[in-house]
């Protein structure tokens, strides 16, 4: 046994002590290398979840179209809910329901202005006179349902117009409580700006309500004073007749 | 860690004298026993490592295993994003119908057939592709006018005048036939706008479905109260139109009236004057 070998075994423990110290070394930063790729696994998984959730826009009132639809929804499609009164119209409102197709339009042209180059001129005055008291019938009645149904629609953008402005207030002091929504800058500034527009619309809408509720008035004027016209003098006509002549 | 290397070199003699004091009645050669210890302690060192590799063996797999989930989180996520399942169920997604309708408008030509007395009219839409050319022959067709033809007598002015008339007539009804079309078309489309938003609604503050920003989820709101909002002025766009189809043009409406003066004409023609 010689003494190299004593010292090469030993001058061998401490070349292993060195790789000890490495390997305590290498243990610490695989931790740590372990710790942080786990912690990004965690925080991609919670952004995935995150995005999919729901609940901080939904105690918005925004999120409450409830209203809007309500309104939206009140507009009936078919004529009868505004003019129940009126008889013989069925062929006008028929085609007033039809929505598909090109023969509802061609039917409510028919309707609403008679005379078309397809259906022949009526062969004799009175066939004329008929026709034409006919399609004042359906265009008084088209009218009618028309003028209230605009009513209508400038009542809901009355409350349209309300509804937007509370609902831009809440938008816009939502947004500038930070924490409170995640997105990036640019989305909290194109955030803002819809807040703006909504208060805009509300104006709008509510210049548009009275707009209409001015429409309908002039044309409802327009449009019947003729027949009123018509009537006065078709009353007077009757007072005359059975007035005596000499008393 | 430094100061186990530093034992280890410095404790080397006093090891061997505790050895030499230990084993005194079995007499070993000083070197073997030496050689023997620090072979000991080299094989603890290992053992050591070993376990340590082991520790380090252990983290790498779970390192390497979270890290292929996060990149799998990643491609899922992008797979999502490409996804377009969900939103292609919607109503929103389908334009079909609305191109559907929007298509049935734009046929001028059609429309125009249905007239058998604006043939020519026709014509000069079908036939002319020069742009220029085409306004300028319908100028000519409608505008009653024209300095290129002077006329010789009143048959023949007259006759041209009541063939621009009949155009006139028959452009204005192709155009009050499309506005019928047309407020059918918007009366659906309004339609279609609240079952969207409804669509939409449900979707976005009850189901899991979307994946979004809060940004985009408070954008896409508004964008549906636009649409109820935009279904009612449809809907009163539609009734607006047909309001306007039944108000005939003070054109047809000298025609009309011009045929019912005919009509009264012949039937005064035709009444005998005395009835007894």
């Amino acid at each position: 046994m010689d003494i190299a070998h004593i010292a090469m075994t030993v001058a061998n423990g401490s070349t292993l002590d060195k790789q000890l110290d490495k390997l305590e070394e290498q243990v610490a930063l695989s931790f740590q290398i372990e710790q942080t790729v786990s912690d990004i696994y965690t925080l991609q998984d919670e952004y995935q979840q995150f995005l999919r959730q729901a609940e901080s826009v939904r105690d918005l009132s925004w999120a409450n179209l409830i209203e809007s639809q309500t309104h939206a929804l009140s507009l009936q499609p078919h004529m009868d809910a505004y003019v129940p009164a009126y008889e013989n119209i069925e062929t006008l409102k028929a085609a007033y329901q039809t929505l598909e197709g090109v023969g509802g339009a061609l039917a409510l042209f028919q309707e609403l202005d008679g005379f078309g180059s397809d259906s022949p001129l009526p062969p004799s005055i009175a066939a004329l006179q008929q026709q034409l008291s006919a399609l004042s019938v359906n265009r008084a009645a088209f009218d009618e349902m028309a003028y209230k149904k605009k009513l209508q629609v400038a009542l809901s953008y009355n409350q349209v117009a309300e509804d937007l402005l509370t609902k831009a207030q809440e938008l816009s002091q939502a947004l500038l409580v930070s924490q409170r929504f995640s997105m990036t800058e640019g989305e909290r500034l194109s955030a803002i700006k819809q807040a703006h527009d909504c208060i805009l619309q509300s104006m709008d809408l509510k210049l548009a309500s009275d707009q209409f509720v001015l429409d309908v008035m002039d044309e409802a004027e327009v449009s019947q004073s003729g027949p009123l016209k018509r009537y006065e003098h078709q009353l007077e006509r009757r007072l005359l007749a059975v007035t005596p002549i000499n008393q | 860690m430094k100061w186990k290397s530093y034992f280890c070199l410095a404790g080397l003699p006093l090891l061997c004298l505790v050895n030499h004091t230990l084993s005194a009645q079995k007499v070993i050669p000083v070197e073997d026993r030496m050689l023997r210890d620090s072979i000991a302690e080299n094989a603890s060192r290992s053992t050591k490592q070993a376990g340590y590799l082991t520790v380090i063996n252990r983290l790498t797999k779970n390192t390497r295993d979270e890290v292929e989930a996060t990149r799998s989180l990643q491609y899922d996520y992008q797979s999502h994003l490409r996804r377009t399942l969900s939103t292609a169920a919607l109503g929103v997604s389908d334009q079909q119908s609305q191109q559907q309708a929007v298509l049935q408008l734009i046929h001028t030509g059609q429309h125009l057939q249905d007239y058998g007395f604006a043939q020519s009219l026709n014509e000069a839409y079908h036939t002319l592709e020069e742009p220029l050319e085409k306004s300028r022959r319908l100028y000519d067709h409608l505008v009653p006018y024209d300095e290129m033809k002077v006329f010789s007598d009143l048959i023949s002015f007259n006759s041209y005048q009541q063939a621009q008339l009949r155009n006139m007539l028959a452009l204005e009804e192709m155009s009050s036939r499309r506005k019928a079309q047309l407020a059918q078309a918007l009366r659906q489309l309004a339609q279609q706008k609240i079952r969207q938003a409804d669509e939409l609604k449900t979707k976005l503050t009850e189901g899991q479905t979307f994946s979004m920003t809060e940004a985009e989820r408070l954008k896409l709101l508004s964008t549906m109260q636009q649409y109820l909002l935009a279904s009612q002025q449809l809907n009163a766009q539609s009734d607006e139109l047909l309001e306007q189809v039944s108000r005939p043009s003070s054109l047809k409406e000298q025609a009309l009236e011009r045929y019912k003066k005919a009509q009264i004409r012949k039937t005064a023609a035709t009444t005998p004057l005395f009835n007894f």
